[in-house]
């Protein structure tokens, strides 16, 4: 456990007490001088541009009726509001500490589960829907049973499934999934899952609509046996399974990181490090991976293929898209719960290679989250590794690509909706006249426990450009490709630099 | 070497020779007799689904192409006017000594979606109750808590608490009271021991629980002893004994496992008439749960098998 005062070594960095910390040309880091509201568990980015973080009682029971233990952050001003977390239907205070969430096509963020007790931990069946443009809770009906480190995934119709998470009885895994649709609420598969699913599995929506689980989960290795799941036509009729293979170090998959590789139509998914456990059982000095494993889910037989290692073993961190098309990793530790504070790296699909850029100042262990910011930086927060909110982390830290500091394209107007198979007619400028390479529809992050199940850069073809104007080819008509909602706008050149995101809602 | 996830381990406890003689010295060590009269355990745990309220259409087909049916939300959609979901209620013995398991009749009762199995007893009539308490989480959050008298047919009175408490554990004290722990449901500190009456419900208060601590669990050895269990803010599980003639909660021993501090709190407690205390429980990064046999003395917990059972009770046969 980790004192505040204490100082975490920083791999690399000799001095940690730097407030920008620089990387051998891999972009920067720099701690904010306010600190968070709230220990950011939970972390979403809104349709808004502002950042909503949410602790709940965070790891702490002394904490439970928290009234308001979220925050929406405005990054441009640096203040913060704090909604009023309802209440559920006995007049208890909602707790979404260990809840999961995924995105409305209206841009809505909803989170269900979480904690309706500690010790022991009891599944939260509340769901509540949070209204960027209000800034407030809705209370929604309740699921129809009890989830504690439940998955969401928002499918290509809209709706959203859940399964797995600790029952509300405290004894077991939740065995039967549930889809939430808007006209009337939950839905409960009637049959069980065939096979267990861990606690806060990875899944990904595949452009077939299946669900891929890719073997990333909390602490349940036993049940972490990578699938493709078909949700059925009826809720009476079995959800079926189809194994994939070939995943490595299938017993340190605990809190590894799941991405569908860039652009989402190619299907691959990698997954990035993770850990095993430790002598106690638990994630504290769990042992490390750096492997990272990639599937190709076009293929007849999607096997796992080794796929180029991290130059740093991790498990707790944050995988986060790039709109240059890289993949950006960062917090985690060597070795769970340890105090070395590792450099980033970024994995770039067309080298197949992985850099480390630069280090952060602080130390992000379990319960820290990282987003991709509309700008194109990245912001990580929290961190909570033991119980007390004494021990927890409210720094906010945020990084820079190298791409910030380049001449950057622009995209000065842009609709701001689209609808499928349409194309879209944008204004933009060119530094120096670099051609745009790429259009890219980026989902906006809702991450916790190093999972995001909506996380996806769709590739838009440019039928055409100037000096002044881009036309593209038309958008996919794949709703479960390119799921219907709120996404960023990127326009990338031939540099590798993207500008800065306008936001855009794909609609049917 | 990869540990197995096992769901339905309710009725599977086959005693492994190493727990079975913990068991065995355990008992010898505890009171002067040997345990040779059979220790059975009444267990009980939500069953196979018994209806199943789907509205709004269908879930997705594998290649969604249809439209959605999925406006844009104003408004959330109404809470359900009862819960969709009903699950029944199972019960089986199980003889600790020798892993027998032997499947009860099932009950003619049911857990409503949100419900939870909070205690379980047999009274000094043989008869067995069910405290069944609705999750604050749940749609029907604010309904009452309840107890269901295992009879034929079953018998349902509510026990009158505010809608965020609930009844922690059940137990029918050596004198043929039944009590039980009247608790946050959101697992706040501090409750109350109440006397209930299961043919109406009614509660009476006999003892105030601290309010600087977590309790849970309620168990009765042959010595009348009464053990209930706390809970520190990483988890540190301890027996407190209660002495209600002195109205005295007594530190007991920190429940460890394999070395380590229980880090958890216990689903369930019983006490064996050779006066073994037996739990149900999981450490905190554990889904499976298991059945324990517990060193009052020291808090040492030994494994005994997998348990996927809500809460346990001895049987009176």
């Amino acid at each position: 456990m980790i004192q505040q005062n204490e100082t975490p070594i920083q791999l690399n960095q000799p001095d940690p007490g730097t407030l920008i910390a620089q990387g051998t040309g891999g972009g920067s880091w720099q701690v904010l001088s306010y600190q968070a509201p709230v220990v950011a568990i939970h972390m979403a980015l809104l349709r808004t541009g502002k950042v909503f973080l949410i602790g709940g009682s965070s790891l702490d029971p002394n904490n439970r009726l928290c009234p308001n233990c979220s925050a929406v952050w405005n990054v441009n001003t640096g203040t913060f509001t704090r909604p009023t977390t309802p209440n559920d239907d006995a007049g208890i205070v909602i707790d979404l500490f260990c809840s999961a969430h995924s995105f409305r096509t209206d841009g809505q963020l909803l989170v269900a589960g979480g904690t309706q007790q500690y010790q022991p931990y009891k599944g939260s069946s509340a769901a509540l829907l949070f209204n960027p443009s209000t800034e407030q809770w809705t209370k929604l009906p309740s699921m129809n049973r009890g989830r504690w480190y439940p998955t969401l995934v928002t499918l290509g119709s809209g709706r959203i499934f859940t399964l797995s998470g600790i029952n509300s009885q405290g004894n077991d895994i939740e065995g039967n999934a549930e889809i939430y649709n808007g006209s009337s609420g939950w839905n409960l598969f009637s049959q069980q899952t065939a096979s267990p699913f861990p606690m806060y599995s990875g899944l990904i929506l595949m452009q077939n609509g299946r669900l891929f689980y890719s073997g990333s989960n909390f602490e349940n290795q036993e049940s972490a046996t990578p699938r493709i799941i078909t949700i059925p036509s009826q809720f009476t009729q079995p959800i079926t399974e189809q194994a994939v293979s070939g995943l490595t170090n299938l017993a340190q998959r605990n809190q590894a990181a799941t991405v569908l590789l860039p652009p989402a139509q190619d299907q691959r998914v990698m997954i990035i490090g993770g850990g095993g456990l430790g002598p106690n059982g638990d994630s504290f000095g769990a042992p490390t991976t750096n492997s990272v494993n990639i599937v190709d889910l076009k293929a007849s037989s999607p096997t796992y293929t080794a796929g180029p290692s991290l130059n740093n073993a991790r498990m707790h961190h944050e995988a986060v898209l790039l709109p240059d098309r890289t993949v950006f990793v960062c917090n985690g530790t060597s070795s769970g719960e340890n105090e070395l504070i590792l450099p980033a790296e970024i994995y770039n699909p067309a080298t197949n290679t992985w850099t480390v850029v630069a280090t952060p100042t602080v130390l992000r262990r379990y319960h820290s989250t990282a987003i991709l910011l509309p700008d194109g930086r990245v912001v990580a927060a929290g961190s909570a590794p033991s119980f007390g909110l004494e021990n927890h982390d409210f720094r906010l830290e945020i990084y820079s690509p190298p791409y910030i500091s380049q001449p950057r394209p622009a995209i000065q107007q842009a609709p701001t909706s689209v609808r499928y198979g349409n194309t879209l007619t944008m204004t933009i400028s060119k530094p120096q006249g670099v051609p745009i390479k790429w259009v890219s529809l980026i989902s906006p992050m809702a991450t916790t426990h190093s999972l995001d199940t909506s996380q996806r850069v769709v590739d838009v073809p440019i039928a055409s450009q100037s000096s002044t104007s881009l036309t593209t080819g038309a958008i996919t008509t794949n709703r479960n490709l390119a799921p219907p909602g709120y996404y960023m706008l990127f326009i990338t050149d031939n540099n590798n630099v993207p500008s800065v995101a306008r936001w855009i809602r794909l609609r049917t | 070497m990869l540990r197995r996830l096992t769901r339905r381990q309710f009725g599977q406890i086959a005693i492994a020779g190493s727990a079975a003689a913990a068991i065995a010295a355990l008992a010898n060590r505890t009171f002067a007799q040997p345990a040779q009269a059979p220790l059975v355990l009444i267990a009980v745990r939500p069953g196979n689904l018994t209806r199943n309220d789907v509205t709004g259409g269908t879930s997705a087909a594998p290649n969604d192409t249809i439209v959605p049916d999925d406006p844009d939300q104003s408004t959330a959609p109404s809470k359900p006017a009862r819960a969709r979901t009903a699950r029944g209620l199972q019960l089986v013995s199980l003889d600790v000594g020798n892993g027998q398991v032997q499947t009860r009749p099932t009950p003619a009762a049911s857990l409503e979606s949100g419900e939870e199995i909070s205690g379980l007893a047999v009274l000094t009539d043989g008869s067995i109750v069910v405290a069944i308490t609705p999750s604050s989480t749940s749609d029907q959050g604010r309904n009452p808590t309840r107890l269901v008298l295992l009879g034929t047919p079953p018998r349902s009175v509510n026990v009158r608490l505010s809608p965020q408490e609930a009844l922690d554990s059940l137990l029918v004290l050596n004198d043929g009271l039944l009590v039980s722990l009247v608790v946050s449901k959101a697992g706040t500190p501090g409750g109350r021991l109440v006397t209930v009456d299961p043919q109406n419900g009614q509660i009476s208060t006999i003892f105030e629980l601290p309010t600087d601590q977590r309790f849970s669990n309620l168990a009765q050895c042959p010595d009348g002893t009464i053990y209930t269990t706390t809970v520190a803010r990483d988890g540190a599980t301890s027996l407190v004994q209660l002495n209600l003639g002195q109205n005295q909660v007594i530190p007991g021993a920190q429940l460890r496992f394999n070395n380590q501090v229980w880090n958890n709190g216990l689903n369930s407690l019983v006490c064996s008439s050779a006066g073994q205390l037996f739990a149900l429980g999981n450490l905190w990064h554990e889904t499976t749960q298991h059945l324990y046999l517990i060193d009052a003395k020291t808090g040492n917990m030994t494994r005994l098998q997998p348990s996927d059972a809500a809460e346990i009770t001895i049987s009176r046969t």
